[in-house]
């Protein structure tokens, strides 16, 4: 008879106490925020290209390296309206004529954006080569077909081998 | 042992509580009292937890190298710091998840912590995709005396996804993230 009452307290302490050690839980909040600014980045898939006209190039007094000769960049944005590539050559004194070297893309534009899509000679200052309107997340690869036209006044000795003419194109890309 | 063998006195009142606790509502307001008058002893002897959130909110304005590198971190004593404390003998957890409506997705929102782990304790220290269910971060299974600081490292991750007009500004996503502590 004793120890049946004893029994019951006992496993109703039991019952007590282990809830009370089970749901002991406090929490807390902290917020994490992202700030997002525009930006834009480019790289420069096709660092270097050499032209070097055949007979039939001297004939057409011009030398094309386009399509999947022509110099290539890739370019992203997380600008929600776009953003836009440009080239320029800044050479002081560039080796090929401004007005002899030609520029132009048949990458398909951005949405909402433009291309250079006739030849133009290459200016000092920049001019768009490429555009969209909306953020570009994943890398999207722009083709510049270059043209050197005049080829006859680029002289070289009659000896073996070639003379460089060398101009450096620099691209930007700018979030818009 | 020692009630069995002792005080009939005893065993009456040890029965008398015992059938009040058993019966629960349907007893008397007096009996009503003695068993919150026991709850209450219960819970003073109870272990407890405590958690301060001393970096309530933390924000990440990723610089040009962040967006080179497609995330932002910010870790150490940048992060995000909560302090712990328990008087349970056999330690405390503490678990983070994510809740409400993230506007960073899970999956970019990575967390670990360098805090070292209490006695054969554990900790995060991988960096691991934030779940909606609790993650545990950090543990002891030793009793702790004061508070604990245990550090969060954050890193977002695929930040170019996630836009922002030109201009001057930023636009910010923010989600929110809930720390639990369980004594164990």
């Amino acid at each position: 008879m004793k120890r049946t009452p004893l029994l019951a307290s006992a496993l109703v302490a039991v019952a007590l106490s282990v809830p009370a050690a089970s749901f002991a839980a406090t929490t807390g909040t902290a917020t994490v925020t992202l700030a997002a600014s525009a930006n834009a980045m480019i790289q420069i898939l096709d660092p270097a290209i050499t032209l070097t006209p055949t007979t039939t190039d001297y004939a057409n007094d011009f030398v094309d390296a386009a399509g999947a000769a022509g110099l290539r960049v890739q370019v992203k944005t997380n600008s929600s309206t776009g953003m836009v590539l440009m080239v320029r050559c800044a050479d002081a004194a560039p080796q090929i004529a401004l007005a002899d070297l030609l520029v132009r893309t048949q990458t398909a534009a951005g949405t909402g954006g433009t291309t250079l899509a006739a030849y133009s000679a290459i200016t000092a200052a920049n001019q768009n080569l490429w555009t969209t309107t909306v953020a570009q997340h994943l890398w999207q690869i722009v083709t510049t077909d270059v043209r050197v036209q005049n080829l006859i006044n680029y002289d070289d000795a009659i000896s073996a081998g070639t003379t460089d003419y060398t101009n450096t194109l620099t691209y930007t890309v700018v979030a818009q | 042992m020692i009630a069995s063998d002792g005080d009939p006195n005893m065993t009456r009142s040890t029965c008398v509580a015992s059938l009040c606790l058993l019966l629960g509502a349907g007893v008397p307001a007096a009996a009503q009292a003695e068993r919150s008058r026991s709850a209450e002893a219960a819970s003073a002897k109870a272990t407890v937890a405590q958690i301060n959130i001393l970096t309530p909110a933390l924000v990440l304005a990723p610089t040009a190298t962040d967006y080179a590198n497609n995330f932002v971190e910010a870790a150490g004593a940048s992060g995000l710091q909560v302090q712990v404390k328990s008087n349970s003998i056999t330690g405390m957890s503490l678990s983070v998840r994510s809740s409400g409506a993230p506007q960073i997705a899970l999956a970019d929102f990575l967390v670990r912590t360098t805090t070292d782990p209490g006695p054969l304790g554990f900790r995060r220290s991988t960096y691991t995709a934030l779940p909606t269910t609790d993650l545990l971060m950090w543990s002891t299974l030793v009793r702790v005396n004061g508070w604990r600081t245990v550090t969060t490292d954050v890193r977002l991750q695929n930040i170019f996804n996630y836009n922002d007009a030109g201009g001057a500004g930023t636009t910010s996503y923010t989600n929110t993230l809930t720390y639990t502590l369980v004594v164990q």
